[in-house]
């Protein structure tokens, strides 16, 4: 193989008969060489070209068939750190030359492509598109001095790895691309990335290769490359560190010698990996050892049997492995409020989609923006970056048009789904590519430019051309999932047949089917009924997927047993889960407000302050009060009851801090609301005690003060909360004109303690000797409170308890 | 020195719940209820802008009380300099997640809410403290050095607050829009600061 050009499917079969060593790690050996602290390592070995030049030779005589040119940092936003961003060109293709000219047909020269150093959209500051053009630039020097192919490594995010991939594809479409990824101990990146999301990305993007480079030892490396395993296509790449840095004579050294290093090439050879190579810590002669035990390893090749899977950038879904539900609920069409949402440019609606069919099961969401008046390429682009930040779920991209599928595309950091493709002429022109380029898988719509077939034959045929048409693009039929195309059976009788029988046709050739499950039953009574029969029928064809809405507990419930029944569902274990759930409660919202509707009216305002509802609490206490229940009975009977089970409840830790404060909160509205009917009926209730609360003077911080308060006004405190940085002087002068019977501290920092001190001794010092305090906040321990004299509060029940426990004396 | 101007965090779900008092074994939140908290929680996590700075300083000495840098600065704290032995580097990093996430919780009705949003602001900057250690643990292994992984903040342990000033000035914080009151608090209130020693592999 060596010295020759090599295109990328040429590198792929090479490694289909044969492993390959890569180098060991480059900026130790450059220190060892001379290369001092802080300098910009490209400009110093441009100038100090000799360096490279050795550690090279010396990898090439260990039996590296590949060396990395010394461009790590090649890339504008790295060199612009050293003020040389304008020399790139100059500088990483004479790097490039420099290492090409020094192997000469002993090695392959890869340029070596990092990270830029900055995170990038949708997470991040920099735009996606940029960080493409800064990649692209960065390939484009090493290609002009000559490279063989190119390896991205030492990636955190796998949207860099994204950027990064494309960006290269772009400037040197032929030339092999392997990419390396850091994952830590917990076997994700940096950013969240699991390897299989990482893997199933950039396998469909292009990569020749795929693997892991630096942050672990090779034992660590193993189990990663054994996860990778049964999802690659692609050649695996083990470069692991030299074990991890420890301390031994009082020196920091890695843990692993040459020896030892390269008794784990069996181990990850046997994981998965044919590639090889060192990180951090290792040395010519870590490599020499690790190569000359790779060849006893008699070389064996298998990739994983292909699956279908879609991903986001921190999990996968495999489709067949289980039923696969659509979420189909951020889809504009017949929704009024979500189109005038989308039209005022709020996306909290379809985030609250997003969450609710997300906690309801669904392992995709479509996601659909096609709306007349407004942008829909733009607001595709924010909708999808707003859900990647904030959930990790596998998004399927629903649109007709060509530049919103790529807008959407390009910027999701995984492997979508794409909904759809059809044997339209013009999607197949326009959309197939956009795909491809980015290796999403696809929806194939058997609809044509005559319209839709009316039978499975047509169907099928429609099919069979998209899959010819797809596979120009590299796309097998493991890549395509077929829509059953169902028609409302109200306007056509055989519509549910005629489905059906495509299902059936697509399963026994092992493709798999998706269908948009309500349209069977548009137009017809018991939608619901018709809907979930229809899925019974399908699902005993092996349908794979379903566009349907995952809050329907009956949907989701069928679709658990059904897996069951088929083979699914692994020992039970999820049809075991939801029988535990609906002994407990159940999951979904629609469970649980049906729950609530079930309840009688009093039952129903004790249910408003156990659950912190505060929206509902008037129209749920008018309700029982339209019953003939009276204010009085409502508010002692059955809302302080209620708010004492609510903080005996945070008390066993059985609700948090928020379902406390929500309690409180919708009793403070309720008793609000009670109020006036117990003053014009004679029974104001009578408050405990007086209350002053303040952060104490020098401190801002107040929230933790708000929460006290707002739990004491339910507790029967009056409470006058004379809010942040409030001096001594001030609180006790409100204290003596309130006559408070208590007075509550808080304060975050060490600095602002002292203030709490002060308050408590002019408080002394002005003959208030029976005013008590309580103290409270971050830095404050019972220790410090007894030395004031003051009682210490942990948290909001505590100080409920405290001020109880002080009036009472 | 090694700049962020946007650090990209992970949505600490987990430890958010932790802060407000949850209890994974214990805690029942129902699904409406913990779809609100995590609405609230993610609304919140959008508005975090988690950004930040580090640079290593070479020491000259670790002494019973604190450490001495080759620049002649001082670092008081006699618990740290213990756990410093040996150390070649000290590394000082500082990270914020801006002041936009607090004032939306000041500005917040539902006391429940500013609850969360400020449990989300705290637990974000440590997380962004994280991902900068991380980021320098990474590129000073490049460079030869082991970053420990245990990091020390000024008002820990025996460790002054004093401490802020030198982050402050050999940083340059305000160039991520962080000042120090005449308290020494951190405006924006969810920052952190912190060092770390460094080792010569």
């Amino acid at each position: 193989m060596k010295g020759y050009f090599m295109t990328g499917n040429e590198f792929q079969e090479y490694l289909k008969k044969s492993f390959m060593i890569l180098d060991g790690a480059t900026g130790t050996e450059l220190i060892k060489r001379g290369m001092p602290s802080g300098v910009c390592p490209e400009l110093w070995v441009y100038e100090h070209p000799e360096a490279i030049c050795d550690i090279h030779n010396a990898y090439i005589a260990a039996g590296s068939n590949i060396v990395y040119a010394p461009t790590f940092g090649g890339n504008r936003c790295k060199l612009a750190e050293f003020g040389l961003a304008d020399r790139l060109g100059e500088i990483v293709t004479s790097l490039v030359k420099i290492t090409k000219n020094n192997a000469g047909s002993r090695a392959l020269v890869f340029g070596d492509i990092a990270p830029t150093g900055k995170f990038i959209e949708p997470s991040g500051e920099l735009d996606f598109d940029e960080a493409v053009a800064i990649f692209r630039e960065a390939a484009q020097a090493m290609k002009d001095g000559g490279a063989d192919g190119f390896a991205i490594e030492t990636m955190m995010d796998l949207q860099e790895a994204r950027a990064a991939l494309l960006g290269v594809r772009e400037a040197a479409p032929d030339l092999p691309v392997i990419v390396t990824m850091t994952f830590e101990s917990s076997r994700r990146t940096l950013t969240g990335n699991t390897p299989e999301a990482a893997l199933v990305t950039l396998q469909a993007l292009g990569a020749d290769a795929f693997g892991c480079n630096c942050s672990t030892g090779p034992e660590e490396m193993a189990q990663v490359i054994a996860a990778l395993k049964p999802y690659a296509r692609i050649p695996l790449i083990a470069k692991p560190n030299a074990g991890l840095p420890r301390l031994e004579n009082g020196k920091t050294c890695f843990s692993m010698d040459a020896k030892m290093f390269a008794s784990y090439g069996k181990i990850l050879a046997d994981a998965g990996a044919s590639i090889f190579g060192g990180c951090c810590g290792t040395t010519p002669e870590h490599i020499a050892a690790l190569a000359g035990n790779i060849r006893d390893i008699p070389f064996q090749y298998t990739p994983a049997e292909y699956r279908s899977v879609v991903s986001s950038a921190s999990r996968i879904c495999e489709i067949g492995k289980k039923f696969v539900v659509i979420g189909e609920r951020i889809n504009p069409t017949g929704k009024k409020a979500f189109q005038a949402e989308l039209r005022s440019g709020s996306l909290d609606m379809a985030m609250d989609f997003a969450l609710q069919q997300s906690e309801a099961g669904a392992g995709i969401l479509d996601v659909n923006v096609g709306l007349s008046g407004i942008d829909e390429k733009e607001t595709m682009r924010k909708l999808v970056a707003k859900l990647c930040r904030s959930t990790g779920e596998v998004l399927c991209i629903d649109s007709t048009d060509p530049a919103t599928v790529e807008a959407a595309l390009r910027l999701y950091p995984g492997r979508a789904l794409l909904n759809s493709i059809s044997a339209e002429k013009n999607r197949l022109e326009k959309v197939l590519p956009i795909a491809a380029k980015y290796g999403a898988m696809l929806i194939a719509l058997p609809l044509t430019d005559d319209g839709i077939p009316s039978g499975a034959d047509g169907r099928m045929a429609a099919v069979d051309r998209i899959i010819a048409e797809a596979a120009r693009y590299g796309y097998c039929e493991k890549d395509i999932c077929v829509d059953a195309l169902i028609m409302a059976v109200a306007s056509d009788n055989q519509a549910a047949w005629s489905a059906l029988e495509v299902i059936s046709r697509c399963s026994e050739r092992g493709l798999h089917t998706v269908c948009g499950l309500s349209n069977i039953s548009f137009g017809l009574p018991e939608r619901s009924l018709v809907n979930r029969t229809f899925l019974g029928m399908a699902l005993g064809r092996n349908l794979s997927m379903a566009i349907a809405n995952p809050l329907f507990p009956e949907l989701m419930s069928m679709v658990i047993a059904a897996d069951s029944l088929l083979g699914r569902d692994e020992k039970m274990n999820r049809l075991l889960e939801f029988s535990e759930k609906q002994k407990s409660g159940g999951t979904s919202g629609q469970i649980s407000s049906q729950r609530s509707f079930a309840l009688s009216p009093v039952e129903a305002v004790k249910d408003a302050v156990l659950r912190g509802d505060s929206d509902r609490i008037e129209s749920r206490l008018q309700a029982a009060l339209d019953a003939g229940n009276s204010p009085e009975y409502l508010l002692n009977e059955v809302m302080i009851p209620a708010i004492t089970e609510v903080g005996k409840k945070y008390e066993e830790k059985k609700f948090f801090l928020p379902q406390l404060i929500s309690g409180a909160e919708a009793m403070s509205r309720g008793s609000a609301f009670l109020e006036p009917l117990l003053i014009s009926g004679g029974s104001q209730p009578e408050k405990k005690a007086k209350f002053i609360i303040a952060t104490v003077k020098g401190d801002i911080h107040d929230i933790g003060k708000n929460i006290v308060a707002t739990v004491l006004k339910n507790y029967g405190f009056e409470v006058i909360d004379l809010g942040k940085d409030v001096p001594p002087e001030v609180i006790i002068d409100r204290a003596l004109a309130e006559k408070a019977d208590l007075i509550g501290l808080s304060a975050l920092m060490t600095t602002t303690m002292g203030a709490m001190k002060d308050t408590v001794e002019l408080a002394r010092r002005r003959g208030l000797t029976s005013l008590k305090f309580i103290v409270g906040g971050a830095v404050v321990d019972k220790e410090f409170a007894d030395s004031i004299g003051a009682v210490y509060a942990a948290d909001p029940m505590s100080a409920v308890n405290a001020a109880e426990a002080l009036i009472a004396q | 020195m090694n700049h962020y101007s946007r650090l990209q965090i992970n949505f600490p779900e987990k430890a958010i719940f932790w802060r407000l008092g949850g209890n994974s074994a214990r805690t029942v939140l129902d699904a409406e209820s913990h779809r609100r908290f995590k609405k609230i929680a993610l609304t919140a996590f959008e508005a975090c802008e988690p950004k930040g700075r580090w640079e290593i300083f070479p020491v000259k000495e670790v002494t019973a009380d604190g450490i001495y840098l080759s620049s002649g600065s001082f670092i008081a704290g006699g618990n740290f300099a213990a756990k410093c032995r040996g150390i070649n580097a000290l590394w000082c990093g500082a990270v914020t997640v801006g002041s936009r996430v607090t004032a939306l919780r000041d500005e917040q009705t539902m006391v429940s809410a500013g609850a969360i949003y400020d449990a989300v602001a705290a637990e974000c900057a440590d997380e962004a403290a994280d991902v900068l250690q991380e980021l320098a643990r990474q590129e000073l292994l490049r460079r030869g050095m082991l970053l420990d992984e245990r990091r020390y903040s000024p008002g820990y342990g025996d460790m002054p607050l004093e401490v802020q000033k030198f982050f402050f000035s050999t940083l340059n914080l305000a160039e991520l829009a962080m000042v120090l009151s005449e308290n020494l608090y951190i405006i924006p209130e969810k920052s952190v600061t912190a060092f770390a020693g460094v080792k010569t592999i």
